[in-house]
């Protein structure tokens, strides 16, 4: 849904990105064109944060800046609920722009917001279990090489024990059955 | 620092005031007595746009304009000073500058 409210701001002849923070700065929606290094974004957020809260505590409150920089114009503006920053070309059409962010910032509603939020959430998880787990550094005694025990004949594993069971080879232990019960009676 | 613009003419226009403030927020010259609070936050307002374009590659921020319901503010920094316009929503902005400044 986000990414069709955000395509009328891209196809606008030179916009070459765009990306949507929540009041915490925390970044939603990332369109923005491949030198903003993704590095510096959480720093963007705040210092974004930062020149509207002192702006509207020291001046007046304003919701929309253009920061005009030779290479890029960087439109901000902020809504009810979020910041959107669009980067531009020196040459758009600001008019049109003003006009097709008007319809960003009156779709992006608490609903789509939650929907945003949702999808950083889940993202932020797949990251956690996607990282590989940190090296663990051998101990000494793993390093030197264990004692060869004398050969004897191992005892055969007692079938009916429940403390282990193998699988695929290994042994894995077995966990007793967690207790449920739903209105005093277990199941 | 405002003596040959045609002030007269340019409020007719949109222009409310102008003002130009050190890095500190001292007053070098003023339109009016009213655009002091303005003038005392040009100075921060063009170094956070400065640190917002900067990690980007950016060069120096050249205007921030900021537009409110009713007005529009424009911040120019120059050469360690700062040059704060105020107009109105409606007024031709890039008009206004070019007589301003030159």
């Amino acid at each position: 849904m986000i990414e069709k409210i955000i395509k009328n701001v891209l196809e606008l002849p030179g916009v070459d990105g765009a990306c949507i923070l929540d009041k915490k700065g925390n970044l939603l929606h990332n369109a923005l064109p491949d030198f903003f290094l993704e590095d510096f974004l959480e720093d963007l957020s705040r210092r974004v944060t930062t020149l509207y809260e002192a702006v509207d505590e020291n001046y007046m409150p304003c919701d929309d800046y253009i920061l005009k920089f030779p290479q890029k114009y960087i439109q901000l503006r902020r809504s009810r609920h979020i910041y959107l920053l669009v980067a531009v070309e020196p040459t758009t059409n600001l008019v049109s722009l003003r006009m097709v962010t008007n319809l960003v910032l009156k779709h992006i509603t608490p609903k789509i917001l939650g929907e945003l939020r949702a999808q950083l959430k889940a993202s932020a998880n797949e990251a956690a279990v996607a990282a590989p787990p940190p090296p663990v550094a051998p101990t000494p005694a793993e390093l030197s090489p264990p004692p060869v025990p004398p050969v004897e004949a191992s005892p055969e594993p007692d079938p009916t024990s429940t403390h282990t069971t193998t699988v695929n080879g290994r042994k894995r232990p077995v966990r007793p059955r967690p207790t449920r019960s739903f209105r005093g009676s277990t199941y | 620092m405002f003596e040959n613009a045609n002030l007269t003419e340019l409020k007719e226009r949109g222009l409310v005031g102008a003002i130009a403030c050190t890095s500190t927020g001292s007053v070098i010259d003023a339109t009016n007595d009213e655009l002091d609070v303005f003038g005392s936050i040009l100075s921060y307002i063009s170094q956070v746009a400065d640190m917002i374009g900067e990690p980007f590659g950016m060069d120096s921020i050249e205007e921030v304009h900021l537009i409110s319901s009713n007005a529009t503010a424009i911040c120019i920094p120059q050469e360690g000073d700062c040059l704060g316009v105020l107009c109105s929503s409606r007024a031709n902005i890039d008009e206004i500058l070019n007589e301003l400044l030159d």
